[in-house]
């Protein structure tokens, strides 16, 4: 095989290949691992960090980054948590969305109509809603505890099962189709990836270009609010400090994982899901070999550092056909 | 000459060999393409050696070789008669081969005399030896005859001006060999002049210049001699006084062209466009033209007159401070492309890569991107790819777009390729009045004569165009009358008769008016 059909293959199933011999490892040295129960395990872990992953897909290959997702998640979670325990199971989730939706839409709106740069007010953000989570909560956890029907039905979004499938999966599943179909099929999608490419030929296209990242950023901050949703179902409880610290970087981390390049122009979902499940799964396993879980941060920075090197070894020792006409 | 220093190193061994440059054989493959092959030549001491070549004949990649951007497959470089594999752009540069890219290599925020000794800067222990480098750019800034502060900021200087700086830089490596890519590009005629008196000192000093160029004019202006590639090939390296421009044409393209800039005058009466005193402070003071319904407005005028900017306020990009423009007789306010788009005004813009294509899109999304909400169905919400495939293959056929697949990338084309997918991507939005701002910059002799017969054709169906341009043939032969900007005011309204270079470039440099009372 020559090299440029190696990279090519490598780009497409690079990460599926690593993500399987992943798998068959650790079913080789953990009995536990091939189990439902623990497919249901690093599943409802991946769909968390998969769904606002799919989000933050958007926001890059726009060309830009959300690093607010975390705190937002934090704060969905809690005021979907404390509206569940007075309220019922839709007023909850629906309190969750319109936070992620509402923090989306400010995010958006500053960066457009405040021409604040992204890093500067997604972080600026990100601290302000970690505030409000903690003043809200009072730094206190919160527990969900209520009647046993309601909690039955809420539970049910992060560990329930339909068609014997985790729901979290479907969920994850459904964000994906839905996201795919917008980022490849849309006028929408393309316009997303223009502006990410080259936001003055957007412009000078006669694209909105102020709407288009607007929506990017509400989809960013309602993929997050399903995230929250099913983050609480899985634990029942919250606390505002704690809750999503490092999120942003983990979704940003599984996008880039999954091949979408930080300068944007491109986006790659189906990637990015498979990057939420390696992380899952190297987690997973270190779980399943009672390694301490302070060990994750460092096995994820690791994958991240590995994969992106690779991307950038291969772009210095194989140059696609055509490279040289650019400059 | 040449024979006489032939002899001299044949009777005098150890002297040096009168090539400063001699490529043997080189060739040069990436996946799939022949970049180079086996191509030979030589420059000699204190040569204007011009290389030309339309885009992808290889000019590019061979001076990437000789900056040590690339190393060749085979064949051999020999550089001051040795032999040598350039590994870096740094080993180049020390051996004494200085390149120039169209796209300068300057730090914006830097001044001239940082620019110049960037990364070696003379140091006192620690220390930046200041004074010594600024001493040193003046002294270089000298011998060329340029007055330059060497305490300026590299981003306040203009086009030409940063070419000097770039020249300086190369002398600093005390480069025996500059080569120029596309150096004029950018210039204004009186620039060029300076460049080329620049070129002949460098030249006297015993420095050679390889000069890549499309412009043939100026290539036989200043190049002692001219070698021609075409398609990775060798064809034919000819002194100037041997050849004559319609020669090199038909080598590089390897047929006879002689639809260079002409336009049959055919334009109906009705009245498409009207400016009427149209302002913007500082930029535009009171210019005001009509366009007629398959009529082209040629637009001239020196770097900085304000030609550029009165496209881009035609097209949305910036904002009015007085005046009215009509369209069909009706009054508009253009604010955004989006409107301009609205309206039927479609842009292609002078500078291709920065603020028109999608260098991470393929041509097929780069040519749909204005049209896609008529590509769909249900309701304009899914895209319809059978329609936009169809649409793309409608307009690949009309313009004779080459590419190899819908979904290569579009940076991966040659310059020509990429302008006619814009020109198709401003045509797909059913425009009736297109600006074009140098429409054939940075693409070759052929690709440019296909564009220009584009522009006629399209005239012929009634697009009113508007066409900015620095090179006044190309003005002269595609315009039905013509504007001519200085300092932001039109100094000339000319028509069909009265537009010659005399005429052009007097009211350019503000030297005379003529035709303004229309």
């Amino acid at each position: 095989m020559n090299q440029g059909r190696f990279w090519k293959l490598w780009e497409r199933f690079g990460l599926l290949f690593v993500t399987l011999v992943g798998i068959i490892g650790l079913s080789l040295t953990s009995p536990n691992f091939l189990t439902v129960n623990n497919f249901k395990n690093f599943i409802n872990q991946a769909a968390v960090v998969a769904i606002a992953g799919a989000g933050m897909t958007f926001a890059i290959a726009s060309g830009s980054f959300d690093l607010s997702v975390g705190s937002t998640l934090a704060l969905a979670a809690c005021v979907g948590a404390k509206t569940l325990i007075g309220g019922s199971v839709a007023a909850s989730i629906m309190a969750s969305i319109s936070i992620g939706l509402g923090i989306g839409i400010l995010n958006g709106l500053i960066i457009t109509k405040l021409r604040v740069p992204t890093f500067i007010a997604t972080l600026a953000m990100m601290t302000i809603v970690r505030g409000i989570a903690l003043i809200y909560t009072k730094g206190r956890d919160i527990n969900v505890i209520t009647e046993p029907s309601k909690e039955a039905i809420y539970k049910f979004f992060g560990g329930g099962y339909l068609f014997s499938l985790p729901v979290p999966m479907l969920f994850m599943a459904a964000i994906f189709v839905v996201f795919y179909v917008l980022l490849k099929h849309t006028p929408f999608g393309r316009h997303v990836c223009a502006v990410g490419s080259n936001e003055e030929a957007a412009i000078s296209s006669g694209l909105n270009v102020d709407r288009i990242k607007l929506i990017v950023f509400a989809l960013v901050g309602l993929t997050t609010a399903v995230s929250a949703i099913i983050q609480t179902s899985q634990l029942m409880g919250v606390n505002g400090g704690t809750a999503g610290l490092g999120f942003e970087l983990q979704a940003i981390a599984v996008v880039v994982l999954g091949g979408t390049s930080l300068s944007g122009g491109r986006g790659k979902l189906f990637g990015t899901m498979m990057g939420a499940i390696l992380v899952a799964i190297a987690n997973n396993g270190l779980n399943l070999h009672n390694t301490p879980i302070f060990y994750q941060y460092l096995v994820l920075g690791l994958i991240l550092l590995l994969a992106v090197s690779v991307d950038g070894l291969r772009s210095k020792f194989f140059r696609p056909a055509g490279t040289w006409a650019e400059r | 000459m040449l024979l006489m220093f032939r002899l001299i190193a044949v009777i005098l061994p150890g002297t040096m060999d009168p090539e400063i440059l001699k490529l043997e054989h080189i060739s040069k493959f990436f996946p799939g393409v022949k970049a180079l092959d086996a191509v030979s030549f030589d420059v000699t001491r204190g040569e204007v050696h011009a290389l030309v070549g339309e885009n992808g004949a290889g000019k590019s990649t061979l001076i990437k070789i000789l900056g040590g951007v690339f190393s060749q497959d085979s064949g051999t470089v020999l550089f001051d008669s040795a032999d040598i594999r350039f590994k870096n752009t740094h080993h180049s540069q020390q051996s004494g081969i200085s390149v120039i890219y169209q796209e300068f290599n300057l730090l914006p925020h830097l001044s001239v005399a940082e620019n110049v000794f960037i990364g070696r800067e003379p140091k006192k222990l620690l220390f930046l030896n200041w004074r010594k480098i600024v001493q040193d750019t003046k002294r270089i800034l000298e011998q060329l005859d340029v007055s330059l502060d060497p305490k300026i900021l590299v981003e306040e200087l203009s086009v030409a001006e940063k070419q000097m700086v770039e020249i300086a830089k190369a002398l600093s490596f005390k480069a025996k060999l500059i080569i120029m890519d596309e150096p004029t590009a950018a210039l204004s005629e009186n620039e060029v002049q300076k460049l080329f008196a620049i070129i002949r000192t460098l030249k006297a000093q015993g420095t050679a210049v390889l000069f890549v160029s499309h412009r043939l004019k100026e290539v036989f202006a200043i190049a002692d001699r001219i070698t021609v590639l075409r398609d990775g090939r060798f064809v034919v390296t000819r002194s100037v006084n041997e050849t004559d421009e319609k020669e090199i044409i038909r080598l590089m393209v390897g047929r006879d062209i002689d639809t260079l800039f002409s336009k049959d005058s055919t334009y109906s009466k009705s009245t498409v466009l009207s400016v009427r005193k149209v302002n913007i402070q500082n930029i535009l003071k009171d210019v005001s033209f009509e366009l007629r319904k398959g009529e082209i407005l040629g637009v001239a005028g020196l770097m900085g007159s304000g030609k550029t900017q009165l496209a881009e306020a035609l097209y949305g990009l910036l904002a009015l401070d007085g005046g009215d423009i009509f369209i069909e007789g009706k009054r508009v306010n253009i604010t955004s492309p989006k409107e301009a788009i609205l309206l039927g005004i479609g842009f292609v813009s002078e500078d291709r890569k920065s603020d028109s294509i999608f260098p991470e899109l393929s041509v097929l999304h780069n040519m749909t991107m204005t049209i896609l909400k008529r590509l769909t169905r249900w309701r304009g919400i899914v895209l319809n790819f059978f329609q936009e495939r169809k649409s793309l293959q409608d307009y690949t056929a009309r313009l004779d777009i080459r590419y190899q697949n819908p979904h290569q990338k579009i940076a991966f084309l040659s310059g020509g390729n990429q302008q006619k997918v814009l020109l198709a991507r401003a045509l797909a939005a059913d425009c009736r009045l297109l600006v074009l701002c140098e429409p054939t910059r940075g693409v070759d002799v052929g690709a440019k004569a296909e564009i220009h017969a584009l522009i006629n054709e399209l005239a012929k169906k009634g697009v009113a165009m508007i066409l900015i341009s620095s090179e006044l043939p190309e003005i002269i032969g595609m315009s039905d009358s013509c504007i001519v900007m200085h300092h932001g005011r039109m100094a000339g309204y000319l028509n069909k008769t009265e537009m010659t270079e005399t005429n052009i470039i007097g009211c350019a440099t503000g030297q005379m008016t003529i035709g303004l009372e229309r």
